[in-house]
């Protein structure tokens, strides 16, 4: 019997140089869960209003006037990439919230 | 199965009325986060990475057709038509809106169900063999014993805030279906010289970040004595479990640092305390009135020899194959426990549509007395079926899509929701089970293969409990990229182990051929048709390592 042997894993060699990516700020709607984004005048559900920044600080404390009654939570800043004038999440993590889960109910 | 009575809709009902004002005064901002986190947690609502989800407990896995029909309606009604079947034997919905949850929850105790204990630091659901009362070789049922402990523990004003969760398990049986040795408390029913029932108690067991097995604190406790000797167990661990660190609160961090022994005096003496005010244990009368509840039903077909089975069993090899793999003996002759697998071909593990889960209902009352039960593995359990029966039960099964024959087998996987949906997590659990589901997609290869459980965790929080899959796998986060952290070893049986890495993670498609190599592997190595785990423990890690990273 022949036994499949996978690749050693690749050694991937780490970027020693550091990006300053843009921020968006991001939460879930207090109602119903929803992904949100901050737009610089309000909250949206696509990325691609999202606010950015490279001042993280300058970002949520615009936000503050924008969270009547604590109505959006969880929030937390995420770095964006530009990639062809779309605005894609960095982390894997990011990239499922913003499109769902990876595989479909049935 | 236990019927609520007075006392039980009350105190339900008193919860769900203030959960809707706390809800109703975080909606309109009178409550704050802060303030409101903890409370909704203790309603088993949490915040996840898209929506709301909502943990119902199954007390003990058992639960009836009526219920099930009501998990389908509040799938429908409030989710996105399906549910999730947990290894903790609850049921979580991933979409459903904060402003509908009290309303879901009314809707759920009309059915004797809510969400109490399935969260925050409190005394968790306790957890039960899925053959629990039917099971041939089982001393006692354990169920009687869970309501009791659940009636005790619900709203314990002493253990509502314990340093962390605290989990028990229960079995009647010596074969361990309910992973006693990986819980806060594992209580296993045993009998002494004298016949007398009583049990094994076990404590500071664990997954999660820090891998315990349990250790026995009393080889034989007097069944009259349960919630004394549980009561101490707790007061000892309130006291003294850490407070200052999460990652150290657990009860077997504190069973590590003290050591067992000094933990047992220090439990021992506090027993003597509660003993001495004679308060705590149940009067005789209030544990019979509850154990009643979980006799054995009256089983109209006792004593009828059964014949449709065995002709369709050898005329039928696809249903023959659902036999040998989810059929399990029963106390009754002619009657069998079926496990009804939840991991169909390209299926999410433990998820079940509106239907399918209408279908099973309907199916439980035709062929189960309308009983069903939830397992830790994420599949279900038909506990009275006369095997007469079997046959067209198969048939229905495979109609709604659920006559899947593989329990046990490789692709009977353990997956937590994992990235896809949770907000702890590194890395996704389900696609890779799926992947490995289809990768080893052959009946004939899979029963080549034999018993080999796989568990996929998203996160070290160990959900899917993958340090106790013969093949666990571990999603890590690498720089924000998803990997997987190969284990083999582990069992959560009565011989219980902790898998061991096999050494650098894997991306997501190398992980899939590293468990394919792992398999091929064993299927050279083992010696006389020996399980994957049992040829793991005698050739040990090298030759797997070997294949792995040359």
């Amino acid at each position: 019997m022949t036994i499949a042997i996978p690749k050693r894993p690749l050694r991937r060699r780490v970027k020693k140089e550091k990006k300053n990516y843009n921020l968006a700020l991001t939460a879930n709607h207090l109602f119903s869960g929803k992904v949100v984004y901050f737009t610089g005048s309000g909250w949206a559900n696509l990325l691609h209003d999202a606010a950015l920044s490279l001042d993280g600080d300058s970002l949520i404390s615009q936000a503050q006037n924008y969270i009547k009654n604590e109505s959006f939570v969880g929030l937390e800043l995420i770095k964006i990439d530009k990639l062809y004038n779309q605005l894609i999440p960095l982390t894997t993590k990011e990239k499922i919230r913003l499109s769902g889960p990876s595989i479909i109910y049935n | 199965m236990y019927q609520y009575d007075a006392f039980d809709h009350e105190i339900l009902q008193k919860r769900i009325e203030e959960f809707k004002s706390q809800v109703k005064r975080r909606l309109s901002g009178e409550l704050s986060e802060e303030e409101f986190k903890p409370l909704r947690l203790m309603n088993g609502v949490y915040l996840q990475l898209h929506a709301y989800m909502l943990r119902i407990a199954i007390p003990y896995g058992t639960f009836s057709s009526d219920q099930m029909r009501k998990f389908a309606h509040i799938a429908r009604k409030y989710d996105r038509g399906y549910g999730h079947f947990t290894t903790r034997q609850n049921i979580q919905y991933n979409w459903p809106r904060l402003t509908d949850i009290p309303t879901i929850l009314e809707e759920l105790a009309e059915v004797e169900l809510h969400a109490i204990q399935t969260s925050g630091n409190c005394i968790r659901n306790t957890t039960a063999d899925q053959l629990a009362g039917v099971a041939k070789h089982e001393i006692a049922d354990p169920r009687g014993y869970a309501e009791i402990i659940r009636q005790w523990s619900t709203f314990h004003p002493e253990f509502t805030y314990l340093p962390r969760k605290f989990k028990i398990a229960i079995t009647g049986d010596t074969h361990d279906r309910a992973a006693i040795r990986f819980h806060d408390i594992g209580l296993e029913i045993v009998k002494n010289k004298s016949q007398e029932i009583g049990f094994k108690v076990l404590v500071g067991g664990g997954l999660g970040r820090t891998p315990i097995i349990g250790t026995v604190i009393k080889e034989f406790l007097p069944e009259k004595h349960l919630l004394s000797y549980l009561e101490a167990i707790l007061r000892a661990y309130n006291l003294d479990g850490r407070r200052d660190n999460k990652y150290k609160a657990r009860i077997k961090i504190l069973v590590q640092e003290t050591g067992i022994e000094t933990y047992r005096t220090t439990v021992e003496q506090e027993w003597k305390e509660i003993l001495k005010e004679g308060r705590t244990d149940l009067p005789l009368n209030a544990q019979i009135r509850i154990l009643e509840h979980f006799t054995l039903p009256k089983y109209s077909h006792k004593g009828v020899t059964s014949y449709n089975f065995s002709d369709f069993y050898a005329a039928d090899s696809d249903f023959a194959r659902w036999i040998n793999h989810n059929m399990h003996d029963h106390k009754i002759e002619n009657y069998a426990a079926v496990t009804i697998s939840l991991k169909p071909l390209k299926g999410i593990p433990g998820d079940i549509s509106a239907e399918q889960m209408d279908g099973i209902a309907s199916l439980a009352d035709l062929c189960s007395l309308g009983e069903i039960r939830a397992t830790h593995e994420q599949n279900l359990v038909f506990p009275h079926v006369f095997k007469d029966d079997l046959p067209a039960l198969w048939r229905d099964l495979e109609k709604i899509g659920l006559a899947t024959a593989n329990h046990g087998l490789i692709s009977d996987i353990i997956a937590c929701p994992g990235l896809d949906y949770c907000a702890l997590a590194n890395a996704r659990s389900i696609p890779i089970a799926q992947e490995i589901a289809q990768r080893f997609d052959d009946p004939e290869r899979m029963e080549e293969i034999g018993e080999l459980k796989i568990k996929v965790s998203g996160c070290i929080n160990a959900c899917a409990h993958h340090h106790v899959g013969h093949i666990g796998i571990l999603g890590v986060d690498k720089k924000g990229v998803e990997a997987y952290q190969l284990m083999l070893g582990g069992s959560a049986d009565e011989k219980a182990s902790i898998g061991k890495i096999t050494g650098a993670s894997f991306d997501a498609e190398e992980i899939i051929d590293a468990v394919e190599a792992t398999v091929d592997l064993y299927l050279t190595l083992r010696q006389d048709n020996e399980r994957f785990i049992d040829t793991y423990n005698r050739v040990g890690m090298a030759p797997f390592k070997e294949v792995l990273y040359g």
